[in-house]
């Protein structure tokens, strides 16, 4: 059971943005700085812990150069966890 | 220099989390309004003119939030507009009232004989819930011409 939560937790986090903003150097104030939002947003997103808007998602996926698809999208069975 | 400006400078999880803060805190000013009136008129027997400031904020938040949520096309969030909803919060109104009553009646000494009681109670209690019931109808037949016109102003074009 406990098992189960941490993998439930460990697939909620945004891995792909972290990977994503380290492959370009940037830490998370600077990408927070760079969409215009607070360094905690950044983190919070990171964990799983806050949905961003659409909006917000698009400015990140920007920043980064990336898709929606590279940073955001998951597959129908991580979604069902 | 400016010192102060308008602005907004939190992002939008931050704002998420002080209206959701907000929003906490304004049901539970609201509900603990509501029974600060009914204490101070049921139990300590206040007068109207006693709770007028409390009654007067307390409706401008019931109202205020009844018009706003009516203009978004917004009724409840258990429950859509339709007859089994404005029924079962019709009782629930009937039966709180019919309590209060009771309880008024009880603290004040207005009842001599059980018969007057349950005339009081009764006709409050069926008084309350037909009125409950004709301003929830009222309410859902808005909410429902609001949401179609508000469909047919974002309808995809062809």
């Amino acid at each position: 059971m406990r098992n189960l939560k941490c993998e439930e937790e460990w697939r909620l986090k945004n891995l792909k943005l972290k990977s994503a903003r380290a492959g370009m150097d940037l830490s998370q104030a600077e990408l927070a700085e760079l969409v215009g939002v607070t360094r905690q947003t950044i983190g919070m997103i990171e964990a799983g812990k806050f949905n961003p808007s659409l909006r917000l998602c698009l400015d990140i996926c920007r920043a980064l150069h990336k898709t929606l698809d590279d940073i955001f999208w998951e597959e129908e069975q991580d979604e069902n966890i | 220099m400016r010192i102060f400006s308008w602005k907004k400078v939190v992002d939008e999880r931050e704002e998420m989390e002080m209206m959701r803060v907000e929003h906490y805190m304004f049901w539970f000013v609201f509900w603990a309004l509501l029974i600060s009136i009914l204490v101070q008129v049921l139990v300590m027997k206040a007068d109207f003119y006693q709770v007028a400031g409390e009654w007067a904020v307390f409706m401008l938040m019931a109202v205020g939030t009844v018009i706003g949520e009516l203009k978004g096309g917004h009724f409840d969030y258990t429950s859509r507009p339709g007859w089994k909803s404005y029924l079962v919060y019709s009782v629930v109104a009937a039966i709180s009232v019919m309590g209060l009553t009771l309880f008024r009646g009880i603290i004040g000494g207005y009842y001599h004989h059980s018969s007057d009681a349950v005339l009081a109670v009764v006709i409050t209690g069926i008084f309350a819930g037909v009125i409950t019931g004709i301003c929830l109808a009222g309410a859902g037949t808005f909410v429902k011409h609001r949401r179609k016109k508000l469909e047919e102003e974002f309808e995809e074009e062809d």
